[in-house]
C-alpha cells in the first residue's frame, strides 16, 4: 500500500469543548505565576544575600564567645529577635512559609517593596491561611 | 467533539505591485507582514499582552496539533501547548526574525515534545518500545481518537519510527511545510530532511502493508 493511496486527515484527535477558547487565558494566567515565582526567587535571593554577611558575622562570633562546655549552654531567651531571624534565615530546613509567616506576623516588610512585590495587607493583620500562602508562594 | 476550521489565515487581499510581485503566495505574505505587526506590538510594552494575545489565539490550534501528534495524550499537549507559549512569551522580544514566527513556534513545541518523550523514558527507566506501546495502548484505547481503521494503522507505523523522524512526517505530511520551513524548525539540513522523510515513508508502507496482510 502506498501512502498516497491514504486519504489524509489531519484532525484526529477530539479536543474538549471550548478548549481554545479558554486556552489563551490559561496561558496568561501561567505566565502571570511564572513571573510572581521568578519576583519571589529573586527577592528571596536577594535577602538571603542581604544577611548573609550578617548572619556570617553573627556566626563566627557566636562560635568564638560562647561556652563550648556543657556546663554553660547558650540560652534561648537570651537571643534577641535579630539573633533569631537570622536564624530563620539560613535554617535550610525550615520550610519558605513557615520563614515568610514569621515575617509577616512580626509586621516585617521583608523589603518586598523594593521587588515591587505587594504583600496582601489583611496577611498583616490577620491570622495568614497557610494554603494562602503556599498559593501566593 | 468540537469542529475546528484548520485553516487560520484570513482571506488574502488583492495588492497593486509596483515591482514585481513576492514569490510567495499572497496568503504567506500576508502572514509574514501580520507576524511582523503582531512582533512590533509585542516588543511595545503597553500593548504587549494583546499582541501576544493575538499570537496565541492564530497558532494555538496548530501548535497543540503537532503537539498532539506526538505525545498522543491530550493532557500532555495541553501542558506542552501552555509551555510552548509560555517559552515564546519569555523569549519573543530577543526574536531575530531570521525564521519565520510560526517555524520558531514550531521549534519550541517540538522541542518540548522531544524533550517530554525523552524524559518519559529516563525517569521510569523504560526501554525505547514501551514508551512507544504506552502510546500505542492510548490510540487502541480510543480516548480522543477519532480516525478510521487505516489511520489508526498509519498512527501506529509512525510510532515505530524515532522520534525526530516522526516529527519530520509529521511536519512534511500533516503540516505540509517545505522542506526549508522544517529546517528552520528542526535545525536540520533539507538534504538530510528529505532523506529522513524518505525512509519514513518506505517504512510506514512496508508497515502497513504487513499490517494489511495480517487483518
Amino acid at each position: 500500500m502506498k501512502l498516497d493511496d491514504l486519504k489524509k486527515e489531519k484532525e484526529l484527535f477530539t479536543i474538549p469543548e471550548g478548549y481554545f477558547e479558554d486556552l489563551p487565558m490559561q496561558i496568561q494566567a501561567t505566565i502571570g505565576q511564572s513571573d510572581r515565582a521568578n519576583t519571589w526567587a529573586w527577592a528571596w535571593g536577594g535577602l538571603k544575600l542581604k544577611y548573609a554577611l550578617p548572619a556570617l558575622s553573627l556566626a563566627l562570633v557566636a562560635y568564638f564567645l560562647v561556652p563550648k562546655s556543657g556546663t554553660n549552654p547558650l540560652d534561648i531567651n537570651s537571643l534577641s529577635t535579630a539573633q533569631v531571624e537570622e536564624y530563620l534565615l539560613q535554617e535550610t530546613r525550615l520550610d519558605d512559609t513557615e520563614v515568610v509567616e514569621y515575617f509577616i506576623k512580626s509586621g516585617q516588610s521583608l523589603g518586598l517593596e523594593d521587588a515591587g512585590v505587594n504583600v496582601p495587607a489583611e496577611w498583616l493583620e490577620n491570622e495568614i491561611d497557610t494554603e494562602d500562602l503556599e498559593d501566593y508562594l | 467533539m468540537v469542529q475546528h476550521n484548520s485553516d487560520t489565515q484570513s482571506e488574502p487581499k488583492a495588492y497593486m505591485y509596483l515591482s514585481k510581485p513576492p514569490a510567495q503566495p499572497a496568503s504567506k505574505a500576508m502572514t509574514q507582514a501580520e507576524d511582523k505587526e503582531l512582533i512590533l506590538k509585542f516588543r511595545d510594552e503597553a500593548s504587549r499582552n494583546w499582541a501576544f494575545n493575538q499570537i496565541v489565539r492564530k497558532y494555538q490550534q496548530r501548535v497543540y496539533a503537532n503537539i498532539r501528534k506526538m505525545v498522543v495524550d491530550h493532557d500532555d499537549a495541553n501542558d506542552l501547548t501552555q509551555e510552548t507559549f509560555v517559552k515564546a512569551w519569555k523569549h519573543l522580544a530577543n526574536f531575530r526574525e531570521e525564521s519565520q514566527l510560526y517555524t520558531w513556534l514550531y521549534r519550541i513545541a517540538a522541542n518540548e515534545s522531544l524533550n517530554f518523550l525523552s524524559r518519559k523514558r529516563r525517569r521510569f527507566f523504560v526501554p525505547l518500545h514501551d514508551v512507544r506501546r504506552e502510546l500505542a495502548t492510548k490510540l487502541d484505547s480510543g480516548a480522543g481518537f477519532t480516525g478510521d481503521e487505516i489511520q489508526l494503522k498509519l498512527q501506529k507505523a509512525l510510532l515505530t519510527l524515532p522520534d525526530k523522524q516522526r516529527l519530520v512526517f509529521n511536519l512534511k505530511y500533516f503540516e505540509e511545510l517545505t522542506y526549508e520551513e522544517m529546517s528552520e524548525v528542526t535545525e536540520t539540513s533539507v538534504g538530510a530532511l528529505k532523506a529522513s522523510y524518505h525512509h519514513a515513508v518506505k517504512k510506514i508502507e512496508a508497515f502497513l502493508a504487513k499490517s494489511m496482510d495480517q487483518s
